[in-house]
């Protein structure tokens, strides 16, 4: 896969002393329910892949969309990229969300334009002229098995095409930092190991990939944030704060 | 197809843009009626300086000019001056004003006297010579002419502001349920860095554009529907070119009020 990512931007990425996500110390309430996170700390070095473990309800969706700038913490630190989400000026989350994409669950689209133009969103949005994209939207609907169905709208897609759809969006704009929210769930293993290898690929060009699954398997030879009572117990010492 | 990133709604559209059309409409026309009218009201005004006014029509085998020139010479020989008006736009409403049956022919005398209430002693003259006319103070056809200019001010200026914030509700109501459909979506562009001003850029696009094909629809149904009127001879007024171009205003300021009427905090 080729993207505006690779070349300077893959060897800038990695070669950032800054954490590219940083977690102090964060508690997440929701309301009277207990809380969904408990003191987590973390950090991801630029340019790694880390898997988020826990069972169901255990934090993951929450940590992504905290990355994301979707939720705020309700006590604690998050940075993401050097800033302090919560210190960033509403010009600059707008700035800030560019440079993440995410594939969260329940994957959104706007149903009434095209899967290419669900792809294309972020370019879109990042005032790029559709000439300038129109290349890249093709190849990473191609990288994804997508382009056969580019003129389709996402109801008629299965939930294998939509998820698959969820993740050429998210990478479309080349973000620094990738975030994937149980991307095999309900998939046999064929197409687990193929999801997979497109996210490694997408590694290569010198994301932050950080992907969340209750599927133990699956984080087999990753750094792995294995998340326990609201906490983050960090499996690979080096990425660890 | 619809390539905005916000859904179109279908049920909003149904009402906002028929609303719009009527109310483009309706200004629409107001301003072409209001044009024709103050711009025949203006020149008789100013052209029939005197002391009265005398309108003249056909009779028999008489043309409304022969009675015109007839009338001139009875007028002149009372010892007044007397002024023979060239026809223009706008006489007939005088003449009628003044009294004139509908559906003639007419001509105008305006009459320069010393004296005051002249109109009877005119009227008495003309009748005398079998002249179909009708006399009228100066102050009566200023008054009418007046009238006429208030009626037309009015329709100009009154009513049009009340279209104008009859359009704006609707902009406003329409751009409200709509932001409540597409909320999802709006999350979701904010969700991938979209900023406030990108989202109300959408917004402005998708306000003006409706209002904006509402407003043509509208003017172009006001300046058939003025043809119309005047071919079936139900206006009054002559109605020209410049009058009509009055309905290309209203479609603008339809797109203005839709540009304008956007959801004030992004969902």
């Amino acid at each position: 896969m080729s993207t505006s990512a690779d070349g300077a931007n893959h060897e800038e990425r990695r070669a950032s002393t800054q954490p590219a996500v940083r977690f102090d110390a964060v508690w997440l309430r929701r309301g009277e329910a207990a809380a969904a996170l408990r003191g987590a700390s973390f950090a991801l070095a630029p340019g790694s892949f880390h898997v988020l473990q826990g069972g169901p309800s255990a934090g993951k969706t929450a940590i992504l969309r905290m990355i994301c700038l979707a939720e705020a913490p309700s006590q604690g630190m998050v940075q993401v990229l050097g800033r302090d989400v919560q210190a960033l000026p509403r010009r600059d989350r707008a700035d800030m969300r560019r440079r993440i994409g995410a594939a969260l669950e329940p994957a959104l689209f706007i149903n009434h334009l095209s899967v290419w133009e669900n792809a294309a969103l972020g370019p879109r949005i990042s005032g790029r002229r559709r000439a300038d994209y129109r290349r890249e939207v093709d190849e990473v609907l191609a990288w994804l098995g997508l382009a056969k169905h580019a003129r389709e709208v996402p109801p008629s897609l299965g939930p294998a095409e939509r998820s698959r759809l969820a993740l050429a969006r998210a990478v479309a704009d080349a973000p620094e930092i990738l975030l994937v929210d149980e991307p095999t769930q309900g998939r046999d293993p064929g197409e687990s190991a193929w999801l997979f290898k497109r996210l490694d690929e997408f590694h290569q060009t010198g994301a932050t990939v950080l992907l969340a699954t209750r599927d133990l398997a699956l984080a087999t030879g990753r750094q792995v944030l294995a998340l326990d009572d609201g906490r983050v117990n960090v499996a690979d010492p080096d990425t660890a704060r | 197809m619809n390539r905005s990133l916000l859904p179109t709604s279908a049920a909003v559209n149904a009402w906002a843009v028929p609303a719009l059309v009527l109310l483009t409409l309706a200004g629409a026309l107001l301003a072409i009626l209001g044009s024709a009218a103050i711009r025949q009201g203006k020149p008789s005004e100013t052209r029939l300086a005197g002391a009265a006014v005398v309108v003249v029509w056909g009779h028999g085998l008489e043309s409304a000019d022969a009675a015109q020139a007839r009338a001139t010479e009875v007028l002149a020989g009372l010892g007044d001056r007397v002024t023979a008006v060239d026809p223009a736009r706008g006489d007939e409403e005088m003449a009628r004003g003044l009294g004139a049956p509908a559906g003639v022919e007419t001509r105008l005398i305006g009459v320069v006297s010393p004296a005051a209430g002249i109109a009877s002693r005119l009227d008495a003259a003309l009748r005398s010579q079998g002249i179909a006319s009708r006399a009228g103070e100066r102050g009566a056809a200023a008054r009418w002419a007046r009238k006429s200019l208030i009626l037309a001010v009015t329709g100009d200026v009154i009513l049009p502001m009340l279209i104008i914030i009859t359009m704006i509700a609707v902009c406003a109501q329409a751009t409200r349920r709509e932001a409540a459909v597409a909320a999802p979506s709006v999350g979701l562009i904010r969700q991938f860095g979209a900023t406030d001003r990108f989202v109300k850029n959408l917004w402005r696009r998708r306000s003006a554009g409706r209002a904006l094909a509402g407003g043509a629809l509208g003017a172009v149904a006001a300046v058939l529907a003025a043809l119309a009127w005047q071919a079936g001879g139900g206006l009054g007024v002559p109605v020209g070119p410049l009058d009509l171009a009055w309905a290309a205003p209203w479609a603008l300021i339809a797109g203005l009020i839709g540009a304008l009427t956007i959801p004030r905090t992004a969902p």
